[in-house]
């Protein structure tokens, strides 16, 4: 079976543009409520909103190790763009046959609703930039719908790192069943989420290093610290298991259905993302707690999503429910393509 | 640092089938003493049968009898026999480390006369390393060889040998010269040479494969160099710098959570469950080491990051399975599952010292990164 890894010219324009682009004024920006419009429009000009989306359906074509590498790389830079929703939505809209546009979309894992005949009505909890989008993808029991939310009540709300997470209440707004497993979008998105924390921890651990490099103390590096350079092993091993999970887990989706893979990866990288938010901060003392230094911007995103999409009490007790099931665990941990059992 | 997702290709899952089923027959549970990975019990039997099949040495050059077969195959028959706690102790370390040295840096003579004897199960390697003054700072080596015409007279002495007293050969490192680095020179030893005393020294879990090795006078001739004069260092290095990605260094408790696995109720749940997503993702990154190792590369830094973490997570594994046992596991317990969790109790600490500390790792780590 071949490496899915991404095309390396787009991985250089990814860190070109995040880089350029999702500087810490333009996050901050966006912490205020407003949209970050023009850098969504020029996001969406060169395709990075709807890569590993089927050209013919409107997307940017590629195959999920690109849409995987654009949200690492928007994990790396916090770029505070619905990237992650859009993304998941579009997988969702083009597998059941229905084009994308270029406008944010949002994906909500949660929602209380009644439906009665194709028209919604409930609430939605915290969906990320509820407010910012006019169509969404929820999923809701056992089904995948697409709710219409432009006439959605919104109750504005932000998440740990200041980005939109709002309560949005619909009465008898239009709702169309994607006929696609919602199995298989779950695992989309938490691997989606999963390639965000890596890139966050990935970033967080290269900037722990260059900080320990530069900062003295008592006359010389604090990395020339050994209880200061473990804070630094420890984020480097965070940032290389995240991101061999994240790429492996997207190796397994892009030719079968990879439950297992998805949530094994998005369970490890949010322990992972755990670690590397205390040794960072750690490492960088006093310095990292501020709004002004980037780290916050990074180990925020981390605090928030973490939890998402089923926090390690949810994920694990699912795997565990394969584990007691396989005829041995270390078959099951070798399984070129492990089932992930259903919840009793 | 990357870390590339790598799967088995067909013939590879074949081999692990095949593995499986031969290993199913060959040591139905209950009929073979029960190791802790690497520690596994010495039989002499066991591990010609499995030379015989081709399953030791694989990686070893064709024209030595060895399988010319990739780290990815080792792997895959490794973690085979660690998952059922096999009695690997006999071959363990010829097979992993003192086989490919020999392959890497031996004389022809010493390829010719200890290879086909590693691939065939018979050979068992003990490592002479450590010593009283020299753990961690291994550069610090005093057990000396002096050249003597064609021959060399070693006087010394080595400790914490694993294996010491019932291998056929000691592969040590010992100080030719006073240049730190540049002065140590790898030997192989036959066990039973004369002037050298093997002495057990009795390991935490009241177990004897610890040892002590005295060398008083011991004359070697000059075949039984290992490499240049002064290259041990290096030759040294680089015999550990592969050997630490492996699937040992996370799969010491193996046997112990496959059988908690099976019987784990709701209430360990999100620990089995966090423990499988992690044991995936250590495979993962043993796989894709053993596949750079296989390409060419020389993936130093990273197998040293994954044992850090590795010993690391097998140590929480225990305190996991302990937590969930509720009492002291016993050492004499007739259940030898139990059994096997007292000794990983006692022996636990180990893990994270046993083929360079954690510490000395973060450092080989902190370089690493720093030379990127």
């Amino acid at each position: 079976m071949s490496d899915t890894a991404p095309d390396p010219d787009l991985l250089a324009l990814v860190e070109d543009f995040f880089g350029t682009e999702s500087g810490t004024a333009t996050i901050a920006a966006a912490e205020t409520g407003e949209f970050p419009t023009a850098l969504w429009r020029a996001a969406d000009g060169i395709g990075l909103s709807r890569i590993g989306l089927p050209e013919e359906r409107g997307g940017a074509g590629g195959g999920i190790g690109d849409a995987v590498a654009v949200l690492i790389g928007s994990g790396r830079h916090a770029v505070p763009l619905p990237l992650l929703e859009t993304w998941t939505a579009g997988w969702a809209l083009t597998s059941a046959g229905r084009p994308v546009d270029g406008e944010p979309t949002g994906f909500a894992a949660t929602a209380a609703l009644r439906i009665d005949d194709g028209r919604a009505s409930g609430d939605l909890h915290a969906v990320p930039w509820g407010r910012n989008v006019s169509r969404l993808v929820a999923l809701h029991q056992d089904r995948v719908l697409l709710l219409d939310v432009r006439g959605a009540t919104v109750r504005e709300r932000t998440d740990l790192a200041g980005m939109p997470a709002d309560d949005l209440t619909v009465d008898g707004t239009p709702a169309e069943t994607l006929e696609i497993a919602r199995e298989d979008l779950l695992s989309r998105a938490m691997l989606g989420r999963a390639a965000q924390l890596a890139g966050a921890i990935d970033a967080a651990a290269a900037l722990t290093r260059e900080y320990t490099q530069q900062r003295e103390q008592f006359g010389r590096p604090i990395g020339r610290f050994q209880a200061v350079a473990e804070h630094v092993v420890l984020l480097a091993e965070a940032a290389a298991m995240s991101l061999h999970v994240v790429e492996r887990a997207a190796m397994s989706l892009a030719f079968r259905e990879a439950a297992f893979e998805a949530t094994a990866a998005k369970l490890v990288v949010a322990e992972q993302a755990g670690i590397a938010i205390a040794a960072a901060h750690q490492a960088h003392g006093a310095m990292g707690m501020t709004r002004e230094y980037r780290l916050q911007h990074l180990t925020r995103r981390l605090m928030t999503w973490r939890a998402d999409l089923g926090d390690a009490a949810n994920l694990a007790t699912r795997l565990s429910h394969t584990a007691v099931a396989a005829s041995s665990l270390a078959h099951l941990i070798t399984d070129p393509e492990p089932r992930l059992e259903p919840a009793p | 640092m990357r870390l590339a997702p790598t799967t088995l290709t067909d013939a590879e899952l074949e081999l692990q089938a095949e593995v499986r089923h031969y290993l199913d027959e060959r040591l139905p549970p209950g009929h073979y003493p029960l190791g802790l990975g690497m520690n596994g019990a010495r039989d002499p039997e066991f591990s010609r049968d499995l030379g015989a099949r081709g399953w030791l040495g694989m990686s070893l050059p064709p024209e030595y009898d060895g399988g010319g077969r990739t780290a990815v195959e080792r792997l895959i028959v490794v973690e085979e026999l660690l998952a059922r706690g096999a009695p690997i102790g006999h071959h363990w370390v010829a097979d992993r480390q003192s086989g490919p040295n020999i392959a890497a840096n031996g004389s022809e003579l010493l390829k010719k006369e200890l290879l086909p004897g590693i691939v065939r199960g018979e050979l068992s390697f003990a490592i002479g390393m450590s010593e009283p003054e020299a753990g961690s700072d291994l550069a610090a080596v005093r057990t000396r060889a002096v050249r003597d015409g064609d021959t060399w007279r070693i006087s010394g002495r080595k400790i914490w040998t694993t294996g010491g007293a019932d291998a056929t050969h000691i592969l040590t490192l010992v100080r030719t010269s006073d240049d730190r680095h540049g002065g140590l020179t790898q030997f192989v030893v036959d066990r039973h040479s004369p002037g050298l005393t093997v002495t057990p020294i009795p390991f935490i879990d009241g177990t004897r494969d610890f040892c002590e090795l005295q060398f008083d006078d011991v004359v070697l001739g000059d075949d039984r160099r290992l490499g240049e004069v002064g290259a041990g260092w290096s030759q040294n290095t680089g015999e550990l710098a592969l050997e630490r990605g492996g699937v040992d260094r996370w799969m010491s408790l193996m046997p112990i959570l496959v059988t908690w696995a099976r019987t784990a109720g709701p209430d360990c749940a999100t620990d089995l469950g966090g423990i499988t997503a992690r044991l995936w993702a250590f495979r993962g990154l043993s796989l894709s080491i053993a596949r750079m190792v296989d390409e060419g590369a020389s993936p130093s830094t990273e197998a040293a990051l994954v044992k850090e973490m590795a010993t690391r997570f097998e140590q929480d594994c225990l305190a996991v399975v302990l937590r969930h046992l509720g009492r002291t596991p016993r050492l004499d317990a007739d259940d030898p599952y139990e059994a096997l969790l007292a000794r990983a109790v006692l022996t636990a600490p180990s893990w994270t010292i046993r083929g360079g500390t954690n510490e000395i790792l973060r450092t080989v780590i902190m370089k690493g990164l720093n030379g990127r």
